[in-house]
């Protein structure tokens, strides 16, 4: 039936005369709103932009990162930190959950075997950072095998650590310019994440914390 | 005076029957600015009711009308309707494409019309205007002064340079007045919804007139008024202009 | 004479309470819609590139679609065309029985409104519970969305107060908007880890990576197409774009022109189910492309162009009209401006000539739209259909539109009987009755302009040469 079908519409489709303006090209025209800007400016920018999106944004250093992190472990009264399995944000995540009597888990079993937990006694999942734009404070987050979808999503807070060689784009248009994008093959899952969780959906009353997590923290690590 | 040049006048069909002096008082500010007034007496509708109703091929022949009537000669044509203009200038190019003689002819009509007020805004003598007595007019930009003839802008120019006229503008300045031509006749209910509303709008400031340069739109937003507070203070901003001018058609 | 769209339209401008909801919404959206845009100019070029890219999909709309489904297949994603709603219900209903599936969670989904898949699962005892906040609300109060991107709109938080109250025995104050996300969030979150298959909509489909991107705010999206362990997208073919390059232009237009955002919480864009070794997201990931009408809208030359809209609902939200009524009075799963234009392709112009009349050619929608879909000009093509071909179009118009056309072009009995209607003080054009209503009677002047002018110019004539 569905074999059918498909040749059904596709004939329907190659029937249609296109019209007759000329539409070649397929990207182009649209100016970038920045241009060429320092990166320290995209980095500015993007903490501005972040903070105006109702992100959390804490800047610390790889030597201070885990003093940063125990510090927002008490101003959220986090206790049990998920993280990935990939072992760079370890050391420092032991050691600031052990200044708070709080713990690390790991995300290293599937996500059934783990799911109760994931949904109701994680207080925050910490994740890496693959890109960022400045222009919408936008972070770029690529899921895999280390860093599973969930870690960014169940928990009530994500902490998002950006590493200072985080490529920061000024703008969607010169991140999709990246080879990433140019890929043939695809990672399963890629975000775009820029704020909490929310929803307008009430009376066009703005709520924080519609499904995913209510704060979204995000750790600009500086040389 | 041998060098004055002519223009056509394009009466349109709401101020034939309805407004007149907003016509009386188009042809003397174009004369005010240098003109000959030239007015066919053969002209009749642009034939936009028909073409926004669906009626395509009734809407067809009486443009192909209006174009041959304003083809005799190659003057500019003025129109005192940002609606009316439009219809002229751009859709008789594509209404009329299937026969050539025609479409030549529609699209060198199309390419010499104009709207009243954006025709002649930077050649009247403001300068020579004496001060004139307080008023405060409420502007109704209509949605072709707005968007497909956008000369809303320079309604607000002339009007803002008359002496002693303060301009308003209504909140929510931008939304249909809810005439529409036969949307009128084929939802009544939703169009009386919107004028109501306009019409509050553009009273809340408590203006000496309201002001508009489409006759759709003053005919529906007066009647509406008049109905309600028993006076229309709808004017085009033609008869403005030509009070202002001392050029006005006197009853 | 009266249609049901007509009964719909006056009890809704009877309802004062609804007409203030979305008087408010319009408003907030409009403002937040301009605030966002900034730069006329720059929105003018992206609305330029937006009308470009999506012109281009429809003009090599079959190559993308095999592109699209080629690049699926080698992600593992599984295709399946569906020519109509009916057979994509029957994909879908397949899929869930194929894995015992008792319990789906719904992303935002337009494409499923329009094939009423909840109401055809439902039967087969698979229950559907929709998961974003406005869906939620609106399907627990046995109503359908009333806005394509704000399905609760219509309703004021009171409103959502008391159904929460009698539906979930949510106790607490009705002001208080966080508590009552919060109240749903609970709930929610319980659904998704339970759900057997989680389905979601589509907003694009990058045809040269195989790659579905969802753009949502509040995380239900990500929720489903990550916990169930089947996901089932369902797409309107015309959703396909040529790469993920293309978001740059059209993201931007579609957050800005819907909720006045820079860019939403989420993009989620998945290109395939859990691969080998990873942890989580679903095992399966159907993609269903849905024709439904919309390849006879794509032959249709006049009218392709429908099939360029993103649904960002930015022309209802202009719409004078839609801005008075709100969604539920146009009957269909499309409301406002592109509902009007969709609806009669999709479900015949026969049965819903009375929504093409229900617009004053304002021209707002087709300039808020962001890929410059000429709304006006199609609703105005879609009236041309209706006066040609509807026999419900009564016989009477036709004629008034035929004397009109013969007197318009004999121009000499036309301007005789206006005079004469001058003197009768006889009125040609008064509009119907409920028009009148509240209204004066237009006064024909006592003398038409063509007279005038003629004396007029006797006048000047015979003031002489020194004139």
């Amino acid at each position: 039936m569905t074999n059918t079908a498909r040749t059904d519409i596709l004939n329907r489709l190659r029937k249609s005369r296109p019209t007759p303006k000329d539409a070649s090209a397929e990207t182009g025209a649209t100016e970038p709103r920045l241009v060429h800007q320092a990166e320290s400016d995209l980095h500015i920018e993007l903490s501005k932009q972040l903070s105006l999106n109702r992100a959390q944004v804490v800047e610390s250093t790889q030597l201070t990162l885990s003093s940063t992190l125990a510090e927002l472990a008490r101003e959220h009264a986090i206790r049990q930190l998920l993280v990935g399995t990939h072992p760079d944000f370890h050391p420092p995540c032991e050691h600031a959950m052990s200044s708070v009597d709080g713990t690390v888990l790991l995300y290293n079993k599937d996500y059934e075997a783990q799911c109760d937990n994931l949904f109701n006694e994680i207080d925050a999942g910490l994740t890496s950072v693959q890109a960022a734009v400045a222009e919408t404070g936008t972070l770029v987050i690529i899921p895999s095998r280390d860093e599973p979808r969930m870690l960014s999503l169940a928990p009530p807070i994500h902490i998002a650590v950006v590493k200072s060689d985080c490529p920061v784009y000024a703008n969607l248009k010169q991140l999709m310019h990246e080879p990433l994008w140019q890929k043939t093959e695809m990672p399963t899952n890629i975000i775009f994440v820029s704020s909490p969780s929310k929803t307008a959906d009430i009376q066009q009353t703005l709520a924080y914390g519609a499904h995913g997590p209510r704060h979204f923290i995000v750790i600009l690590l500086k040389d | 005076m041998t060098s004055v040049q002519p223009v056509y006048l394009f009466g349109t069909c709401l101020i034939d029957m309805y407004y007149p002096t907003a016509g009386l008082d188009a042809a003397a500010l174009l004369e005010l600015c240098g003109y000959q007034v030239e007015y066919p007496l053969a002209q009749t509708c642009c034939g936009q009711p028909a073409y926004n109703s669906g009626y395509t091929k009734e809407s067809y022949d009486v443009a192909a009308h209006t174009v041959r009537l304003f083809s005799q000669q190659n003057y500019p044509l003025i129109v005192p309707s940002a609606s009316c203009a439009s219809m002229i200038k751009h859709e008789y190019p594509s209404l009329l494409a299937r026969q050539s003689e025609l479409s030549r002819l529609a699209n060198s009509l199309a390419a010499r019309t104009f709207e009243l007020i954006d025709f002649i805004a930077d050649l009247l003598p403001f300068d020579q205007l004496a001060k004139q007595k307080e008023q405060t007019v409420c502007l109704h930009a209509s949605c072709s002064s707005q968007r497909a003839m956008p000369v809303a802008d320079r309604w607000r120019e002339v009007l803002s340079s008359i002496p002693g006229v303060s301009l308003l503008e209504p909140e929510d300045a931008a939304e249909c007045c809810g005439f529409g031509g036969t949307f009128a006749v084929k939802s009544p209910v939703l169009s009386n919804t919107m004028t109501k509303d306009k019409a509050a709008k553009l009273l809340a400031g408590g203006p000496d007139c309201i002001a508009s340069g489409d006759c759709g739109c003053l005919m529906s937003l007066g009647n509406h008024i008049k109905y309600l507070h028993g006076h229309d203070p709808c004017l085009h901003i033609a008869s403005i202009l030509a009070n202002a001018f001392g050029v006005a058609h006197e009853e | 004479m009266k249609s049901e769209f007509d009964r719909r339209i006056a009890l809704a401008l009877a309802d004062q309470e609804l007409r203030k909801n979305f008087k408010g919404a319009m408003h907030f959206l409009r403002d937040k819609r301009l605030q966002a845009i900034g730069d006329p100019q720059i929105w003018e070029n992206m609305r330029t590139e937006g009308a470009r890219i999506r012109e281009n999909v429809l003009n090599h709309l079959p190559e993308l679609l095999e592109q699209l489904e080629a690049n699926c297949q080698k992600n593992g994603i599984q295709v399946h065309w569906a020519r109509d709603g009916d057979e994509a219900n029957h994909i879908i209903l397949s899929i869930a029985q194929k894995h015992q599936v008792r319990q789906v969670v719904k992303g935002k989904s337009m494409a499923t409104e329009e094939i009423e898949l909840n109401a055809f699962l439902a039967e087969a005892g698979i229950e559907c519970l929709e998961s974003d906040m406005g869906e939620y609300i609106v399907q627990l109060a046995d109503e359908k969305p009333s806005h394509i991107i704000m399905p609760a709109i219509h309703k004021n938080k009171q409103q959502i107060h008391e159904l929460f109250v009698n539906k979930l025995n949510a106790q607490g104050d009705p002001n208080d908007v966080d508590r009552l996300i919060g109240v749903g969030r609970s709930i929610l979150r319980d659904k998704f880890r339970q759900a057997d298959m989680g389905i979601s909509g589509v907003n694009f489909a990058a045809a040269d990576s195989g790659t579905l991107c969802l753009v949502e705010n509040e995380g239900n999206g990500r929720m489903s197409t990550t916990a169930p362990p089947i996901h089932v997208a369902v797409m309107g073919l015309e959703k396909v774009i040529p790469s993920l390059n293309t978001l740059s232009t059209l993201l931007p237009l579609l957050t800005r022109s819907a909720t006045g955002q820079a860019i939403t919480t989420y993009i989620n864009m998945i290109s395939g189910p859990r691969k080998p070794g990873e942890r989580d997201g679903p095992t399966e990931v159907h993609l269903v492309l849905l024709d439904n009408g919309r390849s006879a809208i794509h032959q249709d030359n006049d009218m392709q162009s429908t099939l360029a809209c993103i649904r960002c609902g930015a022309c209802m939200n202009h719409c004078p009209v839609y801005t008075r009524i709100g969604g539920h009075a146009y009957g269909s799963t499309y409301p406002g401006p592109i509902g009007q234009v969709i609806t009669p392709q999709l479900k015949g112009l026969e049965q819903n000539a009375a929504l093409v009349s229900a617009c004053s050619l304002n021209g707002a929608c087709g300039e808020a739209c962001p890929v410059k879909i000429e709304l006006p000009s199609l609703i105005r093509r879609l009236r041309e259909r209706v006066a040609k071909t509807n026999p419900q179009n009564s016989l009477s118009e036709r004629w008034l539109w035929s004397i009109w056309r013969w007197l318009n072009i004999h121009p000499r009995i036309y301007h005789w009987l206006t005079r004469c209607a001058s003197w009768l003080h006889w009125i040609p054009v008064a509009g119907p009755k409920s028009w009148r209503k509240e209204r004066d009677f237009p006064q024909l002047a006592a003398n038409p302009l063509r007279h005038r002018m003629r004396i007029r110019k006797q006048q000047t004539k015979k003031a002489g040469p020194d004139d």
